[in-house]
């Protein structure tokens, strides 16, 4: 018998003893001390696995130790890691002459680099911000900040402050989840400025130097072709022609140099007036008559003009400067045959079309086709050529209106046409 | 016609420049007298009283905008007309005072090196307005 049962026994019912006891209540005492025993029996399985557990806890405590050291040891090296990344970082920003303005997702001041407290002349840094915004007092910095906070990039291209130039850029910095900051990029571009504008003035100076000499043997050359002994004289007639073809030629350039240089120059905006493009185009072709005269070529608009065309809202100018470009280079270019122009309906444009039957581009002069002075090497064939500023011009001024303007096919010796897309957006 | 007989004063410091436009002028009828700088036109406006002043920009001595200035300030030449002659392909471009090269006497700007017919055309043009 279990011997807490036996010791319960002994104390509640004195000595007892079995055979005195009738077999129901002995079978009874018998199931109730296994009862005793299996408990025992649980109660040490229990320790044990408890025992066990706590041993297992302690092995996975100190494996968990380990780990945590070793991960404490990585963190610790990343960090490092990160810092000198964050100063070099740092000192990349620091060294750039560029000055750099950070500014929080609330359009806060948290960053500037030396460049900017140089440009701004600034010793505090928490004055940064004020002194800014001061010192480009002429430019809506707290507009473009807002602006570059919902995302759009701001570039204002030529600041002067105190003699001295600047851009500005307002630069919004994003991640997936939206911006989170505004750079704000300051250069001194005041040399360039400067070296630009004495480029353009020395342009400017030499073309007008040029002008007055040539309008002068222009105007000789004219004068002396009226004379009646000369009209009686071929071979002076034609020599004082040709000074007086190629007078005009060099004028032409002088010409497209001083217009290329004010085209880039110009702030003003092109106007916005209806424009019934067949009848610009129809003006063109026929002030164009007179340049083909000596070479029998003809210049036509082809049955497409007959067609209804929208009413484009452009600067008039712009297409009539783009046509006679595009005419007067294919006359050029040509020798026999003639320019087509054409107008094609397309869902989103209206394209105008200058066919030419001249020389052809060879594919490696097309690459330079739109470059300034881009004439290419058909430029040594042909015996009259420009300043090669001609399509240089008509896409720049093509891109001004919302245009575009391509090569759309050239064969040598067989010729070129020229694509003028107007996008229907442009229409009334 | 009446135009043809009207009174042109040529300022230029270039003689080529006088030379030429002087015989086409006269030849399109046109009375012509020259000066070669600002100064000089200014006595010569003053006692010929020209229908038109043709006046160059750049000129030494005294350039074409203050001989023009200097027209306006004096009463017996105030009224005179002028159009600028230049090789400048935008006028209204310089960095000069704006005022002085529209309005006030001013009626425009030929440009060098149009052809002689042109030229014509324009002096008659700018003599009918």
């Amino acid at each position: 018998m279990h011997r807490i049962l036996e010791r319960q026994i002994k104390h509640s019912l004195g000595d007892l003893k079995l055979e005195e006891i009738s077999n129901e209540w002995k079978t009874f005492l018998i199931a109730v001390s296994d009862t005793y025993t299996h408990g025992d029996q649980d109660r040490a399985l229990l320790d044990n696995s408890l025992e066990l557990s706590s041993k297992e806890f302690v092995i996975i405590n100190k494996k968990l130790k380990e780990e945590n050291i070793i991960i404490e040891q990585k963190v610790e090296e990343r960090t490092k890691d990160l810092d000198q990344e964050k100063t070099k970082l740092k000192k990349i920003l620091e060294s750039m002459t560029t000055g750099v303005l950070f500014l929080d997702n609330n359009g806060v001041f948290s960053f500037a680099n030396n460049a900017i407290l140089r440009i701004l002349g600034v010793e505090d840094v928490s004055a940064t911000m004020d002194t800014f915004l001061q010192f480009f007092s002429s430019i809506s910095s707290p507009e473009y900040i807002n602006k570059a906070l919902v995302g759009e990039s701001i570039n204002i291209y030529e600041v002067e402050v105190k003699s001295k130039i600047y851009s500005v850029l307002f630069e919004p910095l994003e991640i997936e989840t939206g911006v989170f900051g505004v750079l704000i990029w300051i250069n001194d571009v005041t040399e360039q400025k400067l070296l630009d504008r004495s480029k353009n003035q020395f342009i400017a100076i030499a073309s007008h130097e040029m002008r007055t000499p040539l309008a002068i043997i222009r105007g000789n050359a004219e004068l002396l072709l009226d004379d009646e002994i000369i009209k009686q004289n071929t071979e002076q007639k034609e020599g004082i022609k040709s000074i007086l073809k190629n007078s005009i030629r060099l004028l032409g350039i002088v010409n497209d140099f001083l217009n290329v240089q004010n085209m880039e120059e110009n702030k003003k905006l092109p106007k916005k007036e209806e424009v019934n493009i067949a009848e610009i185009l129809q003006n063109v072709i026929n002030d164009c008559q007179p340049m083909k005269v000596t070479k029998g070529l003809y210049i036509v608009a082809d049955s497409s003009f007959t067609l209804e065309m929208p009413i484009f809202i452009i600067d008039h100018e712009y297409l009539q400067q783009i046509a006679i470009n595009l005419i007067s280079n294919a006359i050029h270019y040509t020798k026999k045959g003639g320019i087509t122009l054409s107008l094609e309906k397309h869902a989103d444009s209206i394209n105008v079309l200058f066919t030419d039957t001249g020389v052809g581009i060879s594919p490696e002069d097309q690459l330079v086709l739109f470059k300034k002075f881009g004439t290419g090497k058909s430029f040594m064939k042909t015996k009259e050529y420009g300043s090669g500023l001609g399509l240089y011009i008509s896409s720049f001024l093509a891109e001004k209106i919302g245009a575009s303007l391509v090569l759309q096919k050239s064969e040598i010796d067989v010729g070129s046409t020229f694509c003028l897309t107007l996008p229907l957006t442009l229409a009334k | 016609m009446e135009n043809t007989k009207s009174k042109i004063l040529l300022v230029d410091d270039e003689t080529d420049i006088i030379i030429l436009y002087k015989m086409k002028l006269e030849k399109a009828g046109f009375r012509v007298s020259t000066a070669l700088n600002g100064e000089e036109s200014l006595v010569i406006a003053a006692k010929e009283q020209p229908d038109l002043i043709l006046m160059d920009m750049k000129m030494p001595i005294m350039d074409g905008i203050t001989a023009q200035k200097r027209l306006r300030a004096d009463k017996e030449t105030a009224g005179l007309r002028v159009v600028f002659l230049t090789a400048f392909s935008d006028p209204m471009n310089l960095e000069v005072d704006k005022d002085m090269l529209i309005g006030d006497g001013v009626l425009g700007f030929i440009k060098k090196g149009v052809s002689l017919e042109e030229f014509v055309d324009e002096v008659k043009k700018y003599l009918s307005i």
